[in-house]
């Protein structure tokens, strides 16, 4: 359950990842410092139990185990208790101290609970028989846990401890430093092997062996289950994260649908107020008329509006690398486009001018979507312009530098209008991190302002172009002057070998200062004007 | 006539209702103005207050409506105006606000949904009227 917690503080954020390991380590290891405890109460049990049983069944034997041996088993208890203690310290502070710290102490109880237990096993064996007691095997085991609970160059000082125990029993029962010898075997007392040299090198040397061995398997295996151990978190991490974001995706699809359904819903109830009227009511037939146009031009716009979520799903849905296979040139379609709209600009007494550079403005992006992209933004250009007003348009090479992409390689279509614009607090993105004027459905203020008709889809179907191939939509504007529009894609040569995943910070926008507006309209010298 | 000279104030974003809700009410002896937005309806009460309100909740924000009628409602003056709140949000999404009517959460005298039928719109304005003089009536005695 605290790992689980653990995992959940990590979700929390990426800046905490190595806080996060930190605590999964320092909680397993003190969770294992627990078990260790628990393992030496049987260990002190299972020693009684069995100096008990040789005691009875040697009946009246003349030597008997030293009563030392029963003072460090004893030792060994009241030690496990200081232990116990210390750990339940432990535990009780994960809730308040910082991980390194909680690390460091877990570390240290650690280390201590090895030193002690070699020392102990050593005394053991002191009164126990020395050289002549098998029982040397189970500093091996002591050199298991070691691996585990420590780190590796931790583990093997304990293991240089352990040798540096042996083979000082040894030797001082060797040299005759200590004194006096306690046999191995009671039945048959001693039979002297710990005073050859050449036996008790043997048996230093095997058990050196042993725990060099042992230290350097476990350590290789405690380090592979420490690997696998991190790659389990991380993948757990990872699914946790892709579930919240399938989750936020989910609401947001939802909540994107609910809008649609809502923003169809206002003009339809519309339409049918107006033709339950031409029904039910006695309307004058000069009005019969003017209803029945205002129906069929709702309905029209209620269709534009469904086409433009249809190209809308289009776009989202199709394969982003559908973009790579074509190539476009951005000059000429910009031309059409001018062509499509000049009738709708000139009935509306604007002003349309259009530069085309004349180099080479080729760039990856499906057909159909660069023509929804241009013709929306000289839509919107001509819609929020009022009469008398002027638009430019222009294609060419952009010498923008810009996140990862060099001079030169950008190709720049910008639309410059003198309309409405957008009030400044529109053009800075909300505290949330989305809600911006290229939402779907977002109408700038001033357009509802000035009841002009919209879907409010227009630069969502741009922004999501732009992200696809990798470009950049920049838009600066100054309320009651006008609005720039610049739209930069990657140019056809350096995007081939591109991509990418997307950019979703493709979209910038921001107030103009006073007078760039004009600054902007100006060609600039290196391009040569066509009509 | 009852309604002879009584003066409605509609705010509405929609210019196609306006048209349609003034359609309804003149033929009826009502005199109808529109204003397109929440501030420009408050402006257009505080300088002439109108002899009831017919209030579009969904206006530049989905319960900009709302907001409108608490502003009445604080105000001196405004307050005793009869508002007629109409929605496009029915039943069927779950809100059905006409059980709160009167309260202070939907400070309204009669809740209409979208699409308006002209029956039902002009008998509603009657009934709030005649509810109106009926508390008045009542009150002086």
């Amino acid at each position: 359950m605290e790992l689980a917690a653990a995992d959940a503080r990590s979700i929390g954020g990426a800046a905490s990842q190595p806080d996060a390991a930190a605590w999964d380590h320092t909680l397993l290891t003190v969770t294992r410092q627990r078990w260790l405890i628990g393992l030496r109460w049987l260990f002190a049990l299972a020693a009684s139990a069995a100096l008990l049983l040789e005691g009875y069944l040697h009946g009246a034997s003349a030597i008997r185990r030293p009563m030392a041996l029963w003072v460090v088993i004893a030792g060994l208890a009241a030690i496990n208790v200081v232990w116990t203690l210390i750990a339940r310290r432990l535990v009780a502070r994960t809730s308040q101290e910082s991980a390194e710290r909680l690390s460091r102490s877990a570390a240290a109880l650690a280390n201590a609970q090895v030193a002690v237990d070699l020392f102990i096993l050593t005394l053991i064996l002191r009164f126990s028989g020395g050289v002549e007691c098998p029982l040397a095997i189970f500093y091996v085991f002591h050199m298991a846990i070691g691996a585990l609970l420590l780190g590796p160059a931790q583990a093997v000082l304990q293991g240089i401890w352990a040798m540096v125990l042996y083979a000082g029993l040894a030797i001082g029962e060797l040299q005759g430093w200590l004194q006096p010898h306690f046999p191995f075997d009671l039945a048959t007392g001693t039979h002297g092997l710990y005073r050859q040299g050449g036996f008790v090198a043997v048996m230093v040397a095997t058990v050196s062996t042993g725990i060099l061995g042992t230290l350097y398997f476990t350590l290789h295996i405690a380090d592979w289950l420490r690997e696998r151990e991190r790659q389990l978190r991380d993948t757990n991490t990872a699914l946790m994260r892709s579930q919240i974001a399938i989750q936020d995706l989910q609401a947001r699809r939802s909540r994107f649908m609910r809008t649609a359904a809502h923003q169809l819903k206002g003009p339809l109830a519309t339409i049918q107020t107006m033709a339950g009227l031409l029904v039910d009511d006695n309307i004058p037939p000069t009005a019969v008329r003017d209803m029945a146009g205002r129906i069929v031009r709702r309905c029209g716009e209620a269709l534009v509006q469904v086409d433009e979520l249809l190209t809308l799903a289009r776009v989202k849905e199709a394969d982003p690398a559908r973009h790579r296979g074509s190539i476009c040139d951005a000059g000429r379609v910009m031309l059409a486009t001018a062509r499509r709209f000049k009738p709708l600009a000139e009935g509306r007494q604007l002003h349309l001018q259009v530069d085309v550079a004349d180099n080479d403005l080729r760039i990856r992006v499906d057909p159909r979507d660069l023509e929804d992209c241009l013709g929306n933004i000289v839509d919107n250009a001509i819609k929020y312009t009022q009469p008398g007003g002027q638009i430019w348009l222009r294609a060419s090479i952009g010498t923008q530098q810009l996140r990862g992409v060099p001079n030169g390689d950008w190709i720049r279509i910008d639309a410059i209008d003198t309309g409405m614009g957008f009030d400044p607090h529109e053009l800075e993105r909300q505290p949330s991190g989305d809600g911006t004027l290229f939402d779907a459905f977002h109408r700038g203020n001033n357009a509802l302002a000035a009841g002009i008709p919209g879907s409010g889809l227009g630069l969502a179907i741009v922004q999501e172009v732009m992200e696809q191939v990798g470009g950049r939509v920049l838009i600066a504007s100054r309320p009651g002057q006008g609005t720039h529009v610049t739209l930069l894609f990657p140019s056809a040569a350096c995007a081939a070998n591109g991509p990418t995943a997307r950019d979703t910070r493709a979209t910038e926008m921001q107030t103009l200062p006073e007078g760039e507006l004009a600054a902007a309209r100006r060609p600039r010298p290196e391009e040569i004007s066509h009509a | 006539m009852q309604s002879a000279g009584k003066r409605i104030l509609v705010i509405e974003d929609d210019q196609d209702m306006q048209h349609a809700i003034r359609a309804m009410l003149e033929p009826a002896g009502y005199s109808v103005s529109c204003c397109s937005t929440g501030p420009a309806g408050l402006a257009a009460m505080r300088h002439d207050p109108p002899d009831l309100v017919l209030l579009d909740i969904m206006l530049a924000t989905p319960s900009e409506g709302f907001h409108i009628a608490y502003e009445m409602r604080r105000d001196e003056v405004l307050r005793n105006i009869p508002i007629v709140m109409v929605s496009a949000i029915g039943e069927r999404t779950g809100m059905d606000f006409s059980r709160e009517l009167g309260t202070e959460y939907v400070p309204a005298d009669a809740f209409l949904n979208k699409p308006l039928e002209s029956r039902t719109l002009r008998q509603t304005i009657e009934q709030v009227f005649s509810r109106r003089e009926a508390e008045r009536g009542a009150g002086s005695r």
